[in-house]
C-alpha cells in the first residue's frame, strides 16, 4: 500500500484515561485509542468510531493520523473486541516510519478448486488463516494468495510452498501447515449407554488413598 | 458415552454460580463459521451431544465439526421421592459452564448457507439463544 492509499484517520487528544471515560466515549461514538513507539511518550486518543471501522473493513495496516495538525503514518497494532467480538473496544498504533521493515499479520487467500476435493468426504483442511510477515511499511501486501489448485489428496502446502511478494520474509514457521486436503472417515455412532454409576470417571488418588488406609489403622493402634 | 472427563480429582462439586463474559473462546479459532452463545447457563453433555448429531446430521460427510465446549462439571440429582438431607447427591450428569460470547461449534469446509443452516439445527438443540458467526480475518 503506497502513502497514497493511506486512509487518514482524524484523532482528539484523550483528556481523561479509565474504564468510566472510556465508556462514556464509546457511547458517543468515539473509540479510545493509543499510539506509542519511536522511543516518543505514549499519546492517549480517541477516533471516531465509524470511521475507523470503515478502515477496518478494508483490511488496511497503515492509516494517517492526524495529530493536532499534523499528519504521521502509523501501523494498527493491536484491536481489542468485546466478548461477543461485535463492538471494538479499544484500538493500539504504533508510529512507523514508511522506509522501516515491519511484522504484520496479513491475511491468506486461498485460490482454486482442487479436483481433489469433489471427492466424497474430502474437506479442505487450512487451519493458517493469516501469516506474520516482515517488509517494508509501505509495501505491506493486502493479502497473500496461496494457489490450492493442484493440491492432491494427501499432499499439503506449508508456508515454505507459498510464492511470497519482492521484499516480504515469512516469520512465521516454514514448516507450518497451510492447507491440506484430507477425507473424513465416516464415524460408526455409538449407542449412548445408560446414564449411571456406570458411567463416572476416575477419582485421582483415591486408589492411592484406599491403599494407605489399609496401613494407617496399624500405625494409629500403636 | 456422554462426554465427560477421564480423571477427576474430586467426585462431586459445590453448584457454583456462572457469572460474566466469556474473555476466552470467544471467537472462531479453528473452522470458518461458528455458533455463538448469547446468554449464561450451563450446558448438558446431552445437549452438546444433540447439537453435534443435528449438526453432522445434516452436513452428512462434508465438511469438518469443532465441539469447543466440554462438560467437566458434576452436577448432583437427589432421587425422586426422597427427603431432605442425608448428605450431597450422587453425579448425575456432566455440564458445561458457558457464558455470553462463548463460541459452542465451528465449521469449516462447507458453503456458508449449509453452515447456516446447520447451525440453525443446531441452536433449536441449545437451551441458551445463540447466533451464527464468521471468522475474523487479518
Amino acid at each position: 500500500m503506497t502513502t497514497k492509499q493511506m486512509p487518514r484517520l482524524s484523532t482528539e487528544p484523550r483528556q481523561r484515561i479509565g474504564t468510566r471515560y472510556a465508556r462514556r466515549l464509546r457511547e458517543g461514538g468515539r473509540l479510545p485509542a493509543v499510539i506509542y513507539g519511536h522511543g516518543q511518550d505514549n499519546l492517549a486518543l480517541t477516533v471516531d468510531a465509524e470511521q475507523f471501522m470503515e478502515i477496518l473493513h478494508t483490511h488496511a495496516h497503515l492509516v494517517e493520523i492526524d495529530v493536532a495538525g499534523k499528519a504521521e503514518p502509523c501501523l494498527i497494532k493491536d484491536v481489542q473486541w468485546d466478548h461477543l467480538g461485535s463492538q471494538v473496544l479499544h484500538i493500539d498504533l504504533t508510529r512507523v516510519d514508511l522506509t522501516e521493515e515491519v511484522e504484520v499479520d496479513v491475511a491468506l487467500a486461498l485460490v482454486g478448486e482442487p479436483k481433489a476435493l469433489q471427492q466424497a468426504g474430502a474437506v479442505l483442511d487450512h487451519p493458517l488463516t493469516a501469516l506474520t510477515i516482515l517488509c517494508r511499511a509501505d509495501s505491506i501486501p493486502e493479502k497473500i494468495t496461496v494457489d490450492i489448485e493442484n493440491l492432491e489428496l494427501g499432499k499439503s502446502i506449508t508456508v515454505a510452498d507459498i510464492t511470497l511478494p519482492a521484499g516480504v520474509k515469512a516469520v512465521t514457521d516454514q514448516e507450518q501447515l497451510v492447507a491440506q486436503i484430507s477425507v473424513v472417515e465416516e464415524t460408526v455412532e455409538e449407542p449412548v449407554a445408560a446414564e449411571g454409576a456406570a458411567a463416572e470417571p476416575e477419582v485421582i488418588g483415591k486408589a492411592a488413598a484406599t491403599e494407605e488406609e489399609g496401613e494407617a489403622p496399624a500405625e494409629e493402634k500403636k | 458415552m456422554p462426554l465427560m472427563p477421564k480423571r477427576v480429582k474430586f467426585r462431586k462439586q459445590q453448584r457454583g454460580k456462572v457469572r460474566g463474559n466469556a474473555q476466552r473462546g470467544n471467537y472462531v479459532a479453528f473452522g470458518e463459521y461458528g455458533l455463538q452463545v448469547l446468554e449464561t447457563g450451563l450446558l448438558t453433555a446431552r445437549q452438546i451431544e444433540a447439537g453435534r448429531v443435528a449438526a453432522r446430521q445434516f452436513v452428512s460427510r462434508e465438511g469438518k465439526l469443532y465441539v469447543r465446549v466440554f462438560p467437566d462439571k458434576p452436577m448432583s440429582k437427589k432421587p425422586l421421592e426422597t427427603r431432605m438431607g442425608k448428605g450431597k447427591a450422587e453425579p448425575e450428569y456432566w455440564a458445561a459452564r458457558v457464558k455470553p460470547g462463548a463460541v459452542l461449534f465451528e465449521i469449516t469446509g462447507v458453503p456458508r448457507n449449509v453452515a447456516q443452516e446447520a447451525f440453525v439445527r443446531v441452536a433449536h438443540k441449545m437451551p441458551f439463544r445463540c447466533r451464527f458467526i464468521e471468522r475474523r480475518h487479518a
